[in-house]
């Protein structure tokens, strides 16, 4: 009897050793707005690490995934992915309030400061993405190219300026609902920047692209997406502004009831680890941790950053965004 | 034909019930699948344009009639597709009679490259144009700007007329090719009858020639009309971003913004309707103007026909219709696959700005190795099913000749007139659940359900026009000898149509593979085709990459047609 016992013991010891010891396996799927170049390498350095689990990612622009899990969800539909990725935090409050999320709180954002997190663990931010001006280096001289944004209301840039449709992009619709929110720039500015010619496009890689081709002198747009084209050497260049600086923190977050929900944590612990945020700034992105070496300094940005108020933008992004269009006759 | 419906009558009386039974079944089958396949979809949308929640609701109708972006939509598609048709009508007849009738040299090539423009989706020509003569950065407008030292542009292809002249340059082998066949089939005596009266070559054209090819000039016109209607691509990269809409495209931009709600769909349908009329009313125009008769003169057997010296004319004609195909075909080529290698867009065509990293992203993208995938499985499998479903339906219209076989014929061919994104709004609206909870949205199911309707005609008309050469005479010589029904059909009348399934197939699987127009409104996270892929990468913003995808596609299309050509040219030598 007594060996019996020890056997059963032995047995359930190894069983459970060998199950603490198994290797995680399966599937994982990534909904995410950033460029499919980056989701490639974060593809690989994740199944480098884990190659028993198969990653899967989803790229398209947020306007467009935000349609896609509202469908998924409706009528008590599941969403098709275990973690999700996009440019703007306050899509997450409402996915959030939709209860498309489960909370999860990473033991990798001790690194991250804690206004980069949802109080209540729904979210963390996944990497910083920052708004600025970019130029065709061709057509303008570093010292002439806008350094506010006030500056692009300067005539000299008449049918010279492109920016992303905010309704596409959730990048662009946070930056617009946080400039109309200021009481130094709001619906005034985007008026003016309409009467100066500024013209939409519909994605806002497609945006950089029309500055890199040389359709538009100028181009409202982001730090990493232009980072990234200057890499593969388009004639294009990035700053900055100078004061009013609006940085997303581009939040990343688990799906509720997603099919695979421990391959989705094990995702986000990689990706907010120091090894997965390296994987980013290698590839132009900038990292939220305070441990990861970068060349853009995160602190000096910080220095200049225009205040934001969530509550506000969560209660009045629509009718922000229907302003802009009212504007922008869409 | 009289003489069929006896045939078939005595045929009943040689095995009597069971005979009527394998009809009734076969019968029943086509009428089922065809009610499922094409009834219901277009059922769906004539309900949900006008009813909601079952009442009869008019509203979104009239908003959508009365929204001046959808009347400008519909203004643009008909100025486009009379644009279109008209130029492209012109220029298939002048280089259909300079290849069919005159003396200009290497005829047998230029006739095989003229076809080449068919082969090519006609959005990846857009592409290639969009590069070149984009109004604000087209690569060969800035090389004009600087050499002329303009202040604007030179050409701007984002206009309506850009859109004419790329679709134009991709339709004009539609007229071309029915009438080159038409002026190889006509009796040459005519013309010299007319010329021995005293005729001179001009008259001899005007009068003679082009009235006996009108009937191929019309079916020609006719099918570059409908297809320019229903066309979604080259609108959709020439003008949607400058504000440009036709009726398909402001139906995508209809769903894409409602993201795929109800309200959105049923927007769609509206505005399908409209599109439904428009279609109508040009084909009704069309028949007017070029009513089709029939000329009994144009003979079956070819005759030679004398050739008409060009003399002086040779030389500039030849180099005409060089110069045309060296723009329409090998330009956009070149473009492309130069993009392709471009490290970034935007950057000069040097060499030192070359790489092939476009290729690799494209190769190591799970999106584009799904899309190459599904545009296979979608296509093969619509072909097969068509194959066999085409030949059920033509033989069960050709010789069983049931009680509304005209119904039956016209439901099969009904999908043929309708515009291909008509045809998505009416599979989303009755395949995303409403019906029996069958939900196939986001699935690779619905675009092939979608291309069952939208292919099913092809493969229908060429077994249709093999099975009326086969004579009843072959089937009842086989039932008399003793072969029951099963085995006449598939010992004698089978393998003598075969050749025409096959042809029925590759009909169908070769535009699948390219097509854009219905898989844009209905594809999910999994199910991009080969098509949506490359839109959707130029759609944001990487166009190199798209570039690169583009020339994989054509590689596989310029494979898949020779692999056509040797197995077609084998058959006929059997």
């Amino acid at each position: 009897m007594k060996k019996v016992i020890a056997f059963l013991v032995a047995l359930m010891l190894v069983m459970s050793l060998s199950a603490s010891l198994a290797e995680p396996s399966g599937k994982v799927m990534l909904y995410s707005s950033m460029q499919e170049a980056q989701l490639q390498a974060i593809e690989q350095a994740f199944e480098a690490k884990y190659p028993t689990v198969d990653m899967e990612y989803y790229y398209a622009g947020g306007g467009k995934l935000v349609t896609k899990m509202t469908t998924e969800a409706k009528d008590g539909g599941q969403i098709a992915s275990d973690v999700v990725w996009l440019g703007d935090p306050s899509d997450y409050e409402s996915f959030k309030a939709n209860g498309w999320l489960e909370p999860y709180v990473s033991p990798e954002t001790e690194h991250i400061a804690k206004e980069y997190m949802d109080p209540e663990g729904y979210y963390t931010a996944g990497r910083l993405v920052t708004m600025g001006i970019a130029w065709n280096v061709g057509l303008v001289d570093e010292a002439d190219a806008p350094k506010t944004w006030n500056d692009l209301l300067d005539p000299k840039w008449f049918n010279q300026i492109i920016m992303t449709d905010p309704s596409q992009a959730s990048t662009t619709k946070y930056w617009m609902a946080a400039m109309m929110q200021s009481e130094k720039y709001g619906e005034a500015y985007f008026q003016a920047l309409k009467d100066n010619g500024v013209e939409l496009e519909s994605g806002t890689t497609a945006t950089h692209n029309r500055v890199a081709d040389a359709s538009y002198m100028v181009g409202i747009c982001l730090d990493y997406v232009s980072a990234n084209l200057m890499a593969q050497g388009s004639p294009m260049n990035f700053h900055y502004t100078t004061d009013d600086v609006i940085t997303m923190t581009s939040p990343i977050a688990l799906i509720k009831g997603c099919a695979n929900e421990d391959n989705g944590k094990l995702l986000m612990d990689f990706i907010l680890s120091k090894e997965g945020q390296e994987v980013l700034v290698a590839n132009n992105l900038v990292s939220v941790r305070d441990d990861v070496e970068m060349q853009v300094d995160t602190s000096a940005i910080a220095s200049v950053n225009m205040a934001v108020d969530y509550n506000d933008l969560g209660a009045n992004l629509q009718s922000y965004l229907d302003k802009f269009n009212h504007i922008f006759d869409k | 034909m009289k003489r069929y419906d006896g045939a078939s009558a005595e045929l009943a009386a040689v095995d009597g019930r069971k005979r009527l039974n394998m009809d009734k079944v076969m019968t029943a089958v086509c009428f089922v699948l065809l009610l499922i396949i094409v009834v219901i979809p277009i059922v769906m949308i004539i309900y949900n344009a006008f009813f909601n929640e079952g009442r009869l609701e008019l509203g979104t109708f009239v908003d959508q009639i009365k929204e001046e972006k959808n009347l400008s939509a519909m203004w643009n598609t008909l100025k486009i597709a009379i644009g279109a048709t008209i130029l492209g009508t012109i220029m298939g007849v002048f280089y259909a009679w300079l290849l069919g009738r005159s003396d200009i040299p290497a005829k047998g090539l230029m006739r095989a490259l003229f076809n080449i423009p068919y082969m090519f989706p006609p959005f990846l020509g857009a592409m290639a144009w969009d590069m070149m003569f984009n109004g604000r950065s087209g690569y060969i407008n800035k090389f004009l700007r600087t050499l002329f030292g303009l202040k604007t542009m030179p050409i701007n292809i984002n206009s309506v007329w850009g859109i004419i002249f790329v679709e134009v340059s991709y339709y004009f082998p539609f007229v071309f090719m029915q009438v080159v066949s038409a002026l190889e089939r006509m009796d040459p005596t005519l013309e010299e009858s007319a010329r021995i009266a005293g005729a001179k070559q001009r008259q001899v054209i005007w009068k003679i020639t082009l009235p006996l090819v009108k009937p191929a000039i019309s079916a020609g016109a006719l099918l570059i009309l409908t297809t320019s209607l229903a066309h979604f691509g080259v609108p959709a990269i020439l003008g949607y971003a400058r504000g440009i809409y036709t009726l398909p495209t402001r139906i995508y931009a209809v769903i894409y913004n409602s993201g795929g709600s109800f309200d959105g769909i049923r927007q769609g349908a509206a505005l399908s309707v409209m599109l439904v009329v428009v279609v109508s009313l040009a084909l009704i125009l069309q028949n007017r103007i070029l009513s089709a008769g029939s000329y009994d003169i144009i003979k079956g057997k070819s005759m030679r026909p004398t050739l008409i010296k060009l003399r002086g004319a040779k030389v500039p004609l030849l180099i005409l219709a060089i110069l045309t195909l060296v723009l329409i075909v090998i330009v956009p080529l070149v473009m492309i696959v130069l993009i392709s290698f471009l490290k970034a867009y935007g950057l000069p065509l040097s060499f030192e700005n070359f790489t092939l990293d476009q290729y690799r992203t494209v190769f190591a993208s799970n999106g584009t190795i799904d899309s190459i995938k599904n545009s296979l499985f979608a296509s093969i499998t619509a072909g097969v099913v068509c194959m066999f479903l085409g030949t059920l339906v033509a033989y069960v219209v050709q010789k069983i000749r049931p009680k509304g076989k005209g119904a039956l014929e016209v439901i099969s061919m009904l999908p043929y007139a309708i515009p291909g994104t008509v045809l998505s709004i009416g599979v989303i609206l009755a395949w995303s659940g409403r019906i029996f909870g069958i939900n196939l949205y986001n699935t690779i199911w619905i675009i092939l359900v979608a291309y069952l309707a939208r292919y099913l005609s092809f493969s229908m008309k060429t077994s249709s026009a093999a099975l009326l050469q086969v004579h009843s005479s072959l089937e009842e010589a086989a039932r008399v000898c003793g072969a029951s029904h099963t085995e006449s059909l598939a010992d004698i009348t089978l393998p003598l149509i075969r050749p025409a399934m096959v042809s029925g197939f590759f009909l169908i699987f070769l535009p699948a593979m390219r097509e854009v127009t219905t898989s844009i409104l209905l594809y999910g996270p999994y199910t991009r085709t080969l098509g949506v892929q490359i839109y959707s990468l130029r759609d944001a913003g990487m166009i190199p990459q798209a570039a690169a995808l583009a020339t994989v596609a054509i590689g596989i299309i310029i494979v898949l047609n020779t692999i056509v050509t040797k197995l077609t040219k084998d058959r006929k030598g059997v």
